[in-house]
């Protein structure tokens, strides 16, 4: 059962973990362990891929192309992470920031929280699925406190309170869709498998399922940093450690957005597409014109970066609800290339902010100069995010601008694109300053260390050739995912 | 007594300990009473067990009376133990006008769900719109407090009040996930505590107003 090891290696990395005492020992069952959830979880995908849809003995594990786009970015994003986690951390106990208990809490909250998003992906009732994202919360706040500074309590604080209330909110609309499904199915604990309530949605009751997935929306959307709700999202992202937030920003939100798509299936086969995809469209393009005069007047890259997160989950959104083949299919290439380029760049402004020690945008130029691996990389990412051709992101939002036009939301497509327009000039103008000038004088030339400047390296590998060329796995895999949402795929 | 009497006084009781919660002068009254509330779910799922004949439910009983009626006080009582014991809560709003508010998320609850027009079963009529209510009250507590502490109690209510919607809507969640989700509950509180001790370590103070650096 090799679905089983992908969530049970990174409790198990997380169990040893627990009982080492060296720092070098937990490096490498860290490194090890990252490596084997990494393994297992390609080649969960890669049988889905080849036999369809896998179902566990007893159906408790479920797991089909659509989570399978999330569990092929939870890999990669992972095992960079981890790499870059080893560099980033030892450097943090050269400064003193981060004391020995610590580290170990670090790496074993690491190992939990990838556990705790290979959960979201694998379950098949929808009531374990909410459970599954709360706990990607909660691990993830520790995280984003390890740190012994106000802003980080602050950070995690808002996180806690804003993403526990909104999903609170998501439960009670897990609830309406559990009592609608108990009234047409009858009582029984499968009542809630997704695999039970996407073939049987038409009995769903229209009038729960409506308000059902607006709570839903609302608690999800939260959880994915759709505005209004989005105010936890710039602090968490912001105040965490490097490695966490490039998994927060690239994969955690994806996770959270697939729950909202499933609920959003059964929702719309219950109540007919139009509802679920205006919320959608509604909640999205709020996202992008909020985040838009954040990144114009931003001070601190990491929140910077945050914001452009918002703006994509907005993108992704906004796709969703545009929807046909070409919108759904682009939706998921999004979603992957955005983990691919927001992870990245997330640890190139990790390896910045060590080195210049501030995340002040003013306070630091000559990037170049100084990290020229680092520099080229922040800067290929920065293109990569705001959309340029030939980079991977830009195929998406092609494919999603020319399938507004295609469904007829001409004015939808024509705003996106001038938003989104008007985000590259502030990102590019940001960044641009930052990469080049002059260097800072008392500032040795050098990167931060070798393996936080080898991570980059494989998110970078997929920016760049995907935009080029998609090979015919991934084609395969993101159109069986396309068709999951259409409700004919597997 | 009548099993229909007994679910009267419960759900007045549940009613009573929300409003009360909300106008609690101390913190450590506060977490007592929330104790009370959540014996008394504990005490509503028993009732649900014993009318519906459902007995997954009485070990769901036995869970919340553990988890949510011991555990969860102790481990906040706990906090304020290492904090402080004697303090104050503190509102945007004055108590008098907590309690009109909270007494008006009341009616909402009971409006709302009459115009949902659902009256299926008694436990149903009975205790759909005061969980509603309980569900909105605690957001209230989150919203309009500013301890740290009493926006964590806040977060209990609201869980609460789902733990109730589920329980008069369809005799309980599956087990499974019931069970998730008080781990899920357990961890958060935990959490809420280790970062209320923080911050009392770096502020000198639990009032969430110190928490005003981060912004744009």
């Amino acid at each position: 059962m090799i679905e089983l090891w992908v969530v049970w290696t990174p409790v198990l990395t997380a169990c040893i973990l627990l009982l080492l005492k060296e720092r070098s020992k937990m490096e490498w069952i860290h490194i090890a362990g990252s490596l084997a959830t990494t393994a297992f979880s390609l080649r969960t995908v890669w049988d889905v891929l080849i036999h369809g849809a896998i179902e566990s003995p007893g159906g408790f594990f479920y797991v089909d192309s659509l989570s399978g786009v999330v569990l092929v970015s939870i890999a990669i994003v992972g095992f960079t992470a981890a790499l870059h986690s080893i560099s980033y951390i030892r450097k943090e106990i050269q400064e003193g920031s981060l004391q020995y208990n610590q580290i170990k809490r670090y790496y074993v909250l690491f190992h939990l929280f990838i556990a705790t998003m290979v959960l979201v992906c694998m379950v098949n009732n929808m009531g374990m699925l909410w459970v599954a994202i709360e706990a990607t919360t909660i691990v993830s706040a520790f995280l984003v406190a390890i740190y012994r500074k106000g802003e980080a309590i602050e950070a995690a604080w808002k996180y806690l309170m804003v993403c526990s209330a909104g999903i609170a909110i998501a439960l009670l609309g897990v609830i309406l869709v559990y009592a609608s499904s108990v009234r047409s199915l009858g009582s029984a604990n499968e009542v809630l498998n997704w695999t039970l309530l996407h073939s049987a949605t038409n009995h769903l009751d229209a009038r729960f399922m409506v308000l059902a997935f607006v709570c839903i929306m609302i608690g999800f959307g939260t959880k994915v940093g759709l505005a209004p709700m989005h105010s936890w999202l710039p602090d968490a992202h912001s105040q965490a450690p490097a490695p966490i937030s490039a998994v927060l920003s690239g994969v955690l939100l994806n996770c959270a957005m697939l729950g909202l798509i499933r609920f959003g299936i059964v929702t719309s086969h219950a109540v007919g597409a139009a509802f679920v995809q205006h919320l959608f469209i509604g909640f999205g393009i709020i996202s992008i014109f909020i985040a838009i005069p954040f990144i114009i007047v931003q001070q601190d890259f990491k929140r910077m970066l945050a914001f452009s997160t918002v703006e994509h989950m907005g993108i992704i959104a906004v796709a969703i609800g545009i929807g046909g083949k070409i919108g759904w299919t682009a939706a998921l290439i999004q979603m992957f290339h955005h983990s691919m380029a927001k992870s990245m760049l997330f640890l190139a402004s990790g390896n910045i902010a060590q080195k210049y020690h501030t995340k002040h945008i003013a306070r630091v130029s000559g990037i170049m100069k100084v990290m020229p691996y680092t520099g080229v990389v922040f800067l290929i990412g920065g293109l990569a995010i705001t959309g340029v051709p030939p980079m991977s992101i830009f195929t998406s939002e092609f494919g999603i601008i020319t399938a507004g036009f295609a469904q007829g939301h001409a004015v939808l497509a024509s705003t996106l694109v001038l938003f989104v327009a008007i985000i590259f000039g502030a990102m590019m103008f940001h960044m641009a300053k930052m990469a080049f000038g002059e260097k800072r004088e008392r500032m040795d030339i050098g990167e931060v260390g070798r393996l936080s400047t080898v991570s980059l390296f494989i998110p970078l590998a997929f920016v760049l050739l995907l935009g080029l060329y998609m090979p015919e796995t991934g084609q395969q895999l993101f159109q069986q995912a396309m068709l999951v949402i259409e409700g004919s795929g597997k | 007594m009548l099993i229909s009497d007994m679910f009267d006084v419960l759900s007045f009781a549940l009613m009573i300990c929300s409003i009360a919660i909300v106008g609690c002068q101390r913190i450590v009254t506060a977490i007592r009473i929330l104790a009370l509330q959540s014996f008394i779910l504990g005490g509503v799922a028993i009732a649900t067990a014993y009318r519906t004949h459902v007995t997954e439910l009485y070990g769901i009983a036995f869970l919340t009376i553990l988890l949510k009626g011991i555990i969860i006080p102790w481990i906040l009582h706990f906090t304020m133990r290492k904090i402080g014991l004697y303090r104050q809560t503190e509102k945007v709003f004055s108590r008098e006008w907590s309690i009109l508010i909270s007494t008006a998320l009341l009616i909402v609850g009971y409006s709302a769900i009459y115009r949902l027009g659902l009256n299926d079963t008694y436990i149903e009529k009975q205790y759909l719109p005061i969980s509603i209510a309980i569900l909105l009250i605690g957001l209230f507590v989150m919203m309009t407090h500013k301890k740290a502490v009493m926006q964590g109690i806040g977060l209990i209510v609201m869980e609460n009040g789902l733990f109730l919607t589920a329980l008069s809507m369809t005799y309980g969640m599956p087990s499974l996930v019931e069970i998730g989700v008080f781990f899920d509950v357990v961890v958060a509180v935990v959490l809420i505590s280790t970062l209320t001790r923080r911050m009392e370590q770096m502020f000198q103070s639990t009032n969430t107003d110190q928490l005003r650096r981060l912004k744009g």
